[in-house]
């Protein structure tokens, strides 16, 4: 019997930490982001420039944990992401264009809850144009927190044009997905974290809130480059906190509830 | 504010990387990590507005910059229902 590197270390991870990590238990990822590891492992999460005096540095998960960040950005400073690296191992980091696109992450000397912060303004991370291929066979799930009341922004965009896949619409009071050009209502817009997840496969798009469906459409094809995490694509910017992003150039439809309940566990304030 | 108007988005991005190099930014040290300081936006009259309001301008940049553009126009709920 051969085991291949690769999976003597999974299986290595999986008994060291006793929990499966969510890239375990549904490989193939084709980009995934995240502040906490994804792979089971100690991966690189963040590159971080302060205000004091630019300076930046990478920062892998336990140096997140451990304070090393927060040591970095300094007393009174703020801290701002220039680089989300991807954990899937294909390097599709996701980089705001300038300096006026990057989060915070840091405010003031220390570490702001719930992710990445948007200032819905101009903040947003663009993903290289192979992030997908195409709409009809993907999956993404977004763990986001916006602001409630009415507005109009979008937490995460895929693709655009007649093939448009947004996820963490906040259009007016509604929380939506737009899926080839249609709005998907998932609830209100109530300011809460939420898990928003996409599935889509040859013949039918679910859309689910917190692992519940709450959208079914058949399945459109076609992919039109717009990969971007904070807005709608330059205009549309998400105002609120974005904290894990995973997608999947594929239909994860078997393994969606395994990898929701693992996010779920992660981030125990999610409904 | 103060915006430089290009004919390009490459020409407005080549400015704004040449201001990046200047503030010594990560990416032009290190490899990797911040580029430029701003990044040019559209204008309706299909021009780019580059914000330069903290960049270090020469004389003629000085002269040539302005105060407000049109950008294009934002997507509107209509763009998005069905």
């Amino acid at each position: 019997m051969h085991l291949s590197l690769n999976s003597a270390l999974g299986r290595q991870r999986l008994l060291s930490s006793g929990v499966p990590s969510a890239l375990q238990i549904a490989p193939g990822a084709t980009a995934a982001y995240s502040l906490r590891s994804l792979t089971g492992g100690d991966p690189l999460a963040v590159r971080v420039r302060r205000s004091s005096d630019d300076a930046e540095a990478d920062f892998k998960v336990s140096e997140i944990t451990s304070g090393a960040l927060i040591t970095h950005v300094g007393s009174g400073n703020d801290g701002f992401v220039t680089i989300w690296y991807d954990q899937s191992g294909n390097s599709r980091n996701a980089v705001p264009a300038s300096v006026a696109r990057q989060p915070k992450i840091v405010e003031n000397g220390s570490l702001l809850s719930n992710g990445l912060t948007f200032d819905g303004t101009s903040d947003e991370m663009q993903m290289p144009n192979d992030v997908i291929s195409n709409i009809n066979s993907v999956s993404a799930f977004l763990v986001s927190k916006g602001q409630s009341g009415s507005a109009f922004r979008i937490a995460m965009v895929l693709s655009g044009g007649a093939t448009s896949l947004s996820m963490g619409f906040h259009f007016l009071t509604n929380l939506t997905n737009i899926y080839a050009g249609a709005s998907q209502v998932l609830g209100s817009a109530d300011g809460a974290k939420h898990l928003i997840s996409v599935i889509a496969g040859s013949s039918q798009q679910e859309s689910f809130l917190d692992g519940t469906q709450k959208a079914v459409t058949s399945s459109s094809s076609g992919y039109s480059a717009a990969g971007r995490i904070g807005s709608g694509g330059g205009s549309l910017f998400f105002s609120g906190q974005i904290e894990e992003v995973i997608i999947y150039d594929s239909d994860q439809s078997a393994k969606r509830v395994a990898l929701e309940t693992n996010i779920q566990d992660a981030y125990p304030t999610l409904p | 504010m103060h915006y430089l108007i290009y004919a390009s988005k490459e020409a407005a991005i080549e400015r704004a990387d040449e201001e990046g190099k200047d503030r010594g930014y990560s990416y032009w040290i290190h490899g990797k990590g911040t580029m430029r300081p701003t990044y040019p936006v559209e204008t309706n009259d299909q021009m780019w507005a580059l914000d330069v309001t903290d960049y270090d301008l020469d004389d003629s940049e000085e002269e040539s910059t302005v105060d407000h553009y049109t950008p294009l126009p934002n997507p509107t709920y209509g763009d998005y229902t069905d």
